[in-house]
């Protein structure tokens, strides 16, 4: 089957475009959306951003490492490892390889070293994404910001976002959703480093194709918790509407993002954010969240 | 025809009697949806045809991490 911009070889069908692409077509549309989301955004500057890119060394973390060190950005990679038998350290190897053979430097920091636990330690396996999302993202501003970056970009894809946004829309948790977005986080704070996603337009299967189109690498290996993930049932059903109707996908994310200047109006703290009484990060309670975990298990 | 497929979590032969990658992941009982495909190292739609000795390479989109 041929392309349908040339007379190359397709090798993908993208049903939301009604169109078929070769290697060459395809990348250079991949490259293109994810230039288009930064700039929409205005996610990234050249000029004066350093970026702590985010990276798990699946396949999202590297293609954004990837194509954002091939646009020319100011970047290291950083990597909070959770410590996971059998799924952290097989995938630090792949990111070790790929930093080097890109010239990209990279960071690691380990929860055990800093804290004195792993996840694999915490006994409620139920609960454990929410565990491990508060003390990723807690360590991941924390380390970016002695970085001296001014941005954090993670490999969130499109996939990721209308899954985030669909769950909190069944769960009722509008304040939630209005945080979320092309660039997280409502309020402007110094301690607070802005995160941003310009894969965000990207779906999965579209970051694995551009990943073996260019060599990147990746591990595939599964966190062994992820099956625990409520977020499970929302993928399958978001696959299958968008099996049936092609471009789904993209108008859940573009409603979502005509609704979020005016979620964002409504739930606007009306206070400045409190520092945490422990380690003095921002915080709402008394006590932030990274705190409240990093004391319940270390 | 006789066709070695390679996954995460598999490797096999399968006794395949039909035409398409399409038709293999049918008789395989998974969706194309769920993976990039690769026939003989090179990236393939699901109409892509088969023969025998063919091996086809199953890249998983779901990494769940």
């Amino acid at each position: 089957m041929k392309c349908s911009r040339c007379s190359g070889k397709a090798v993908v069908e993208l049903g939301y475009l009604d169109e078929r692409l070769c290697a060459t077509h395809f990348s250079a549309l991949f490259e293109k959306r994810v230039r288009k989301t930064i700039a929409k955004a205005r996610m990234l500057d050249r000029k004066k951003d350093k970026i702590g890119v985010g990276v798990s060394g699946g396949k999202d973390s590297l293609v954004l490492l990837y194509l954002l060190k091939k646009m020319h950005y100011d970047i290291v990679a950083i990597t909070i490892d959770e410590g996971i038998k059998g799924y952290r350290d097989h995938s630090l190897t792949y990111i070790k390889r790929f930093c080097r053979k890109y010239k990209i430097p990279w960071k690691t920091y380990s929860l055990k070293r800093d804290y004195g636990f792993t996840l694999d330690s915490i006994p409620d396996k139920k609960l454990m994404c929410s565990y491990c999302g508060v003390l990723r993202r807690g360590m991941l501003n924390r380390k970016a910001r002695q970085l001296k970056c001014t941005k954090v970009a993670t490999g969130h894809n499109l996939d990721d976002e209308t899954q985030v946004i669909l769950m909190n829309l069944f769960r009722g948790e509008l304040e939630r959703l209005a945080r979320t977005g092309p660039v997280t986080g409502m309020i402007e704070d110094e301690l607070f480093v802005p995160r941003v996603k310009p894969l965000r337009e990207c779906s999965e299967k579209e970051d694995v194709l551009y990943a073996l189109l260019h060599g990147i690498e990746y591990t595939d290996v599964e966190c062994p918790y992820a099956r625990y993930a409520y977020r499970n049932i929302v993928r399958d059903m978001l696959n299958k509407m968008e099996e049936r109707y092609p471009g789904t996908k993209f108008a859940i994310l573009r409603n979502f993002d005509k609704m979020l200047p005016f979620l964002r109006k409504y739930y606007m703290p009306k206070e400045k954010p409190k520092r945490c009484k422990k380690c003095g990060e921002i915080t709402r309670g008394p006590i932030c969240k990274f705190c409240e975990t990093i004391e319940e298990f270390s | 025809m006789k066709i070695h497929v390679e996954s995460r979590d598999f490797k096999k032969n399968v006794l395949f009697k039909g035409s398409t990658v399409k038709q293999l992941m049918k008789e395989l009982g998974l969706s194309s949806e769920n993976f990039v495909i690769s026939k003989n190292g090179e990236i393939v739609l699901e109409d892509e045809l088969l023969a025998n000795g063919d091996n086809v390479k199953l890249f998983p989109v779901i990494s769940g991490g």
